[in-house]
């Protein structure tokens, strides 16, 4: 017993300590991995107009999302390749991108946008101030809002299912 | 007795018409039933494709319409889309699962809820199975399990029941029917074989012959049995005419016998003639010689007589039996003093015991007195069955015995003498045949001794009986009947 109690008080602290640095590093991790699969999930569900062999998918490269979404690179989506395009800054968005994400900026931010190109932010307000989608935390969990008059406006199609799931769809 | 070996035995028991229906009914009654249960069990498997074809198509609209919840991980979504399959209620179970295998959604319509995919692949039960995946990008993202209901096997059979039931029965019928009008169409040969035949027994005509008709296997049957009716009709012809010819043949051997009994009779008759001259002079010589006192000729004479006297007896003997061959012989019934003429007879046997040393003692019970007998024929038994007890006994007892019973004069001739095997005393009373031919040269005899005493017997009414072991004696009884004397004149 004596010698329980004298192993036990030698890393009384050690425990704890060791606990929270496993734990809570991949928490943060996992939250922004879980972004990058949302991203990827909702571009399943959206039809760009025209056929496509690939689809740009443009984000600043000082955006924190920015290596998780690289992680993207060459998956497939309805067909198309999906290539990660880091950039500068967010001037540099263009027509070539087909989707822009952006964690930190508004939709206004972005500039002027075309036919057949969304952008995904993060925040209730992204969506509500002229994103296509964005990105929410809601209870504990990711969830998304849909502007489907963004969406409307610029010829792309939300599959039903999606706007399903959505937390909130604006029209 | 087992129920099965009485069911067997009964069968074997049962006339060949009811073999062949039986037979008939237990055939339609396996091919019905192996049809009906080939039936229930194409259509439990037609039932099953079906459902199972109907529930994948309705699975892969489900699994279309659950890829974004799937992907999104949204639990609530994807009940909402698992749940839109309770208006069909076949489907008992959906459950959809995500790349992982994780459970997101589920459906379960009065299911228990720990369902395995084990407990829905049983064959026979009534519920089908299918998992289609969930494809978002032809990247399958998750799976959807659906269980349905479907007939099994025991509802199938109990809804065809009633209508194999009827089936069955209107079958049965039909091969009732059908069996009867086929079993006399089968029969109707037998029948006419059965009918030929016994008009063939009944009225004993053998010239009889049954019609040959087309089945080759009764006519070969009626082929067979016309071959044997000819076989016993010329057999029977052959055995008349050999019966004819032995009746013939024995009735000329009859006449033959009878011709020659009678030629011996009279031969032996005429031969006694000059043989009682022979004696009567050989008896003048004897006294001659004896008077005149020569004695070396007297013995020569003494022969002359004592052979003349043995060859007489040998013709009285065959004269006797000639007689009885002849059927001439009769019964001369005095009544007589037995103790008398067992004096006599003992008289005669005496000297004969004292030539080969035997000891001759007659024993008379005192209760036989006197009775009405041939005494002349008794007396000669008598005298034979001695003789022969002393001829085959040297140095032996010689012993008579006379008594009755209620019915019967009981006289029994013992001796020590050589005695008889088994083989020789069923020759015994046979005529000219002694146990050995070395016998007739050792002991002499003419072979008619025992025959002559059978025969007198006979025609006593009486009987012979003999006992005897080789080497230790014989004992010969005769039983002559007290009730057949004609007069009954015993004393008690």
């Amino acid at each position: 017993m004596r010698a329980w109690h004298s192993i036990i008080g030698r890393w009384r602290w050690g425990i704890p300590i060791l606990c929270a640095y496993a734990c809570l590093l991949p928490a943060v991790q996992a939250k922004t991995d879980i972004k990058a699969a949302m991203v990827y999930n909702i571009i399943r569900f959206v039809e760009f107009p025209g056929a496509r062999q690939t689809l740009n998918l443009c984000v600043v490269r000082s955006d924190p999302m920015a290596q998780y979404l690289a992680a993207l690179e060459g998956r497939q989506v309805g067909g198309a390749r999906l290539n990660i395009v880091t950039l500068e800054s967010a001037a540099r968005f263009g027509a070539s991108c087909q989707i822009i994400y952006t964690d930190s900026g508004s939709a206004a931010d972005i500039g002027p946008r075309v036919r057949g190109q969304i952008t995904i932010g993060a925040g209730r307000q992204f969506a509500e101030n002229g994103g296509t989608v964005g990105l929410i935390r809601f209870g504990g969990q990711t969830r998304f809002v849909i502007n489907l008059r963004d969406a409307d406006g610029r010829d792309v199609r939300f599959s039903s299912q999606l706007i399903q799931l959505a937390a909130k769809v604006i029209s | 007795m087992t129920i099965r070996t009485r069911l067997t035995r009964h069968f074997y028991a049962t006339p060949f018409r009811g073999k062949l229906t039986i037979a008939m009914l237990i055939m339609v009654c396996i091919s019905l039933f192996l049809s009906s249960v080939g039936l229930v069990v194409v259509e439990f498997y037609n039932g099953r494709d079906t459902a199972s074809a109907h529930n994948r198509q309705m699975s892969e609209v489900l699994a279309s319409n659950l890829g974004a919840a799937v992907v999104f991980g949204d639990r609530a979504a994807a009940q909402t889309v698992v749940n839109s399959v309770g208006q069909v209620s076949d489907v008992v179970y959906v459950e959809a699962r995500d790349a992982r295998g994780v459970s997101l959604a589920r459906y379960e319509n009065g299911h228990k809820s720990a369902v395995g995919d084990k407990e829905y692949t049983s064959t026979l039960s009534g519920v089908g199975w299918v998992t289609v995946p969930i494809i978002v990008d032809d990247e399958a993202v998750g799976s959807l399990l659906m269980a349905f209901k479907h007939r099994s096997m025991g509802d199938i059979f109990i809804s065809t029941l009633p209508v194999a039931a009827l089936i069955i029965l209107f079958s049965l019928i039909f091969a009732l029917i059908l069996g009867n009008w086929l079993k006399n169409a089968l029969m109707a040969p037998f029948s006419a074989l059965t009918a030929a035949m016994r008009q063939v027994r009944k009225s004993g005509v053998l010239s009889a012959r049954v019609e040959n008709i087309e089945d080759p296997d009764i006519d070969e049957i009626i082929t067979s049995y016309n071959a044997m009716l000819a076989d016993i009709e010329e057999h029977q012809s052959e055995l008349a005419i050999a019966m004819e010819q032995l009746a013939q043949a024995r009735d000329e051997a009859q006449a033959a016998s009878v011709a020659k009994s009678a030629f011996l009779a009279n031969m032996s008759h005429e031969l006694r003639t000059p043989l009682n001259s022979i004696i009567g002079y050989a008896e003048l010589v004897h006294e001659d010689l004896e008077a005149a006192g020569f004695t070396q000729s007297l013995e020569d004479v003494h022969w002359i007589e004592t052979s003349s006297h043995h060859l007489l007896e040998l013709i009285n003997n065959l004269l006797d039996f000639s007689k009885i061959e002849a059927g001439r012989m009769e019964l001369d019934i005095h009544t007589i003093c037995i103790v008398k003429m067992m004096g006599e007879i003992e008289a005669i046997l005496q000297p004969l015991a004292a030539k080969n040393h035997n000891r001759l003692i007659v024993n008379i019970a005192p209760d036989v007195t006197e009775m009405a007998c041939d005494s002349t024929k008794l007396r000669q038994c008598l005298i034979n069955l001695g003789g022969n007890a002393n001829k085959f006994t040297e140095n032996g007892v010689i012993e008579i015995d006379v008594r009755r019973s209620a019915s019967q004069l009981i006289l029994s001739v013992t001796d020590t003498g050589i005695g008889m095997s088994e083989e020789d005393m069923k020759k015994l009373f046979t005529p000219f045949a002694q146990s050995d031919s070395s016998i007739t040269r050792r002991y002499g005899g003419t072979g008619l001794g025992l025959s002559l005493v059978k025969h007198f017997m006979d025609l006593m009414g009486g009987s012979v009986k003999v006992i005897s072991t080789k080497g230790q004696g014989s004992t010969f009884t005769l039983y002559v009947p007290i009730e057949n004397n004609p007069s009954d004149v015993l004393a008690a």
